[in-house]
């Protein structure tokens, strides 16, 4: 009590209770500011900034995964696959895993030799770093890439820690080269890029499937949330009319032809006559469309729809043709190609001059001889709105409507456009740009008795249960002749594929072989060259129901002398076609006489 | 029990018994809920097991397709015949016999055929021809 008192005595009351009262209310307010940051942060989360987090956290939680869908195959004739698709994977690894959980340098010997790698360059990609950018460790570092499968489990049997590979699925040409201007073939971003992989790529592209779920701490799918599930649809596959065979033969038959003599470029297209369908397209310089980069871009051109040539001799089917079918002219019919200069429309007209001397000689021999002197003769005959229709029917000065990407029209004239020597120099194929196809297709359809086919590539679109979706028929493009003037055009041709005509190594005994040789001077600085020439040659057999019409053309060769058509082209086609003979058993045909003079005076007319 | 009101006794057991019954019930439903949630997740899981098998089969088929489709390439059928000693080749133009179609339609089948050609290998129908 007495020390209750003093204090009261004291006095200090009032200021320990002032004392106690500010630290109380200096706790309250701590209480209350901490309570009201907490609230404010409380009403900035779940207020303020709700719609933002909540999509946050619904983005770290939900996981959309895309399924990759399988592009469509393409296959030939007799369902080889001539592109497909395969898993392939890009083989990383991760510094910093490797390095945490330690690697032997013998293991990456072993990568090295697996995956045909430099060992040191690969002991470089094992050594941590930092992204200077962005201050993070280096986690992943691409060690090869398109790897296949059976590489990529080897690698993952050596067991090297933090080494790992990303399947993905990538496009593959089994035939590494064949026939790689037709197909096309799909870039690093998967962008078809040429030939039938972008004409179809509409068809060849699946759609992609996709998965939404969600996923747990440690980035792994938890199925059981998961809410939407879209399974991928795998492209269609395209059936083509080509033979792989056979287009193993063009192609080689090609590299055969730029061994014995080097040469700018060459086409060989084989196809049937009746139905329109190629059998075989190759181009040449070629590249490989699993390494596409490898190759200069002009080796990407398909020369048989994308460049023109004078067509020269070749062309000659057109001018006689037209004179036979309209009836100004048959076999026997005689000009005198002794002639240099005729009278035309009152002018008096220039004509070419040939190889060698002729004289008086019938439509026969004008064609089996290549006489440009003839042939000028029945293109006056004919006359110039004649000729030019005649050109227009055969299919020239228009695209061929083949679908592939990159197909020029040629360049043909109107009668209007023609100068002085037109009328004279356009029936020998000059004063007119065509493609290789074009020629093709002119020579064919004389094969098929004047019916120009459409020229097929692709037979159907089918899924993968076989069901055919879309089918391509044959289908008539137009007609160039009548049946009996193609018939006695044919039977001419004949006299050309034989020991008395031009084509004369064209010839294959036992069948009835027709075509035409071409050999024309290429235009070097405005003038014809002498010494750059594209030598061609085109015919069917077996006369006269023919199985095959093969087209060659061969861009500067580089032969002695001359690179003609009948010593360049024609062995090429006789090679070819007795490959055919073989691969399709092709039975002989009666041997009948090839003289064109008994053929012209098989005429109608006598 | 006493019922406060009436003063009368009231048996506690269908009270007991209920709450007992409401329990069990909870009990076993939560159970169940959580049973069904585990098998939800394991079907799930199983599920995408498959899944990813399904993958791998697609993936190596794809492959094996890729390699067949290689291997069936005429070079590649041409390096194995080589590799193998098979001496497999084309017919040289020596071998091949040439017969026009109509002559072919004239015999009665291809045995005849080759019998009538000179260096005709051994067929089935040759003793009888010769008799």
């Amino acid at each position: 009590m007495p020390a209750r008192r003093q204090s009261e005595d004291s006095g200090p009351e009032p200021r320990r209770g002032g004392f106690l009262g500010w630290r109380f209310f200096l706790v309250c307010a701590v209480v209350l500011a901490v309570y009201g940051g907490l609230g404010y942060r409380l009403v900035q989360l779940h207020v303020v900034r709700a719609p933002e987090l909540l999509q946050w956290a619904e983005d770290r939680r939900t996981e959309v995964r895309r399924i990759e869908a399988r592009r469509g195959e393409i296959v030939d004739a007799n369902g080889n696959a001539l592109a497909t698709t395969r898993p392939v994977y890009t083989i990383g690894v991760d510094p910093e895993t490797a390095r945490s959980e330690g690697f032997q340098v013998r293991s990456i010997r072993s990568l090295a030799s697996v995956l045909g790698v430099d060992a040191g360059e690969l002991r470089s990609l094992f050594e941590p770093a930092r992204r200077e950018a962005v201050g993070r460790r280096v986690r992943w570092r691409k060690i090869a890439e398109s790897v296949d499968e059976r590489t990529y489990r080897a690698v993952m049997d050596l067991g090297i820690p933090g080494v790992y590979g990303n399947r993905h699925f990538e496009r593959y040409y089994p035939g590494n080269g064949r026939a790689p201007h037709v197909i096309g073939f799909v870039n690093k971003d998967d962008q078809a890029v040429g030939g039938l992989e972008q004409a179809f790529d509409f068809y060849l592209t699946g759609q992609d499937g996709w998965t939404e779920s969600e996923r747990d701490g440690r980035r792994r799918e938890m199925a059981r949330f998961r809410s939407q599930d879209i399974e991928p649809v795998d492209g269609q596959n395209l059936e083509l009319t080509l033979d792989l065979y056979v287009q193993s033969l063009a192609e080689r038959e090609l590299q055969r032809l730029a061994a014995e003599s080097p040469m700018k470029g060459g086409v060989i297209i084989i196809s049937e006559p009746d139905s329109g369908y190629i059998r075989a397209l190759a181009s040449y310089p070629s590249f490989d469309p699993n390494r596409f980069w490898e190759h200069e871009l002009d080796h990407h051109r398909n020369r048989a729809i994308s460049d023109v040539f004078e067509p020269g001799s070749v062309f000659k089917i057109v001018p006689v043709g037209a004179a036979l079918d309209r009836g100004l002219v048959e076999a026997d019919t005689l000009f005198d190609c002794g002639a240099s200069v005729v009278e035309h429309r009152g002018r008096r007209i220039r004509l070419p001059s040939d190889h060698k001397p002729m004289g008086v000689i019938p439509v026969a021999d004008i064609v089996a001889q290549s006489s440009n002197r003839g042939v000028a003769q029945i293109g006056i005959l004919l006359g110039e709105d004649e000729l030019h229709q005649a050109v227009r029917n055969f299919g020239f000065g228009e695209e061929t409507q083949l679908p592939l990407p990159g197909e020029v029209s040629g360049l043909v004239h109107p009668p209007k456009d023609w100068d002085g020597l037109t009328i004279s120099r356009l029936p020998m194929g000059h004063a007119v740009a065509v493609t290789p196809l074009q020629a093709h297709q002119a020579m064919a359809s004389v094969a098929n008795g004047g019916v120009r086919m459409q020229p097929q590539l692709v037979r159907r679109i089918f899924g993968h249960d076989g069901r055919t979706l879309r089918r391509f028929d044959p289908e008539a493009a137009g007609r160039s002749l009548g049946s009996e003037a193609a018939a006695m055009l044919a039977r001419l041709l004949e006299a050309t594929a034989s020991e008395h005509g031009t084509a004369a190594r064209a010839y294959i005994p036992g069948y009835r072989v027709a075509g035409k040789t071409g050999t024309t001077q290429k235009i070097v600085d405005g003038r014809y060259s002498h010494q750059k020439h594209v030598a061609s040659f085109s015919g069917f057999f077996p006369a006269p129901d023919p199985r095959f019409v093969i087209t060659i053309v061969v861009d500067e060769p580089e032969v002695a002398g001359v690179g003609y058509g009948g010593t360049v082209a024609a062995p090429a086609f006789r090679r070819l076609a007795e490959s055919l003979i073989r691969y399709y058993a092709i039975p002989a045909t009666r041997e009948v006489s090839t003289w064109p003079m008994e053929i012209a005076n098989e005429s109608p007319g006598r | 029990m006493q019922n406060p009101e009436t003063g009368h006794q009231v048996s506690a057991f269908p009270v007991t018994f209920l709450l007992l019954l409401n329990l069990l019930v909870l009990a076993s439903g939560g159970l169940g809920l959580v049973w069904l949630r585990q098998e939800t997740s394991a079907s799930a899981q199983r599920s995408q097991a498959m899944e990813h098998e399904l993958a791998l089969c697609r993936q190596r088929t794809g492959a094996v397709e890729a390699r067949v489709a290689s291997l069936t390439q005429p070079e590649s059928l041409l390096r194995l015949a080589r590799h193998h000693g098979l001496r497999l080749e084309p017919a040289r133009p020596e071998q091949w016999i040439r017969l026009p179609a109509d002559s072919i339609a004239t015999h009665p089948t291809d045995d005849l055929v080759l019998a009538s050609a000179p260096g005709a290998p051994f067929f089935r129908n040759r003793e009888r021809l010769e008799e």
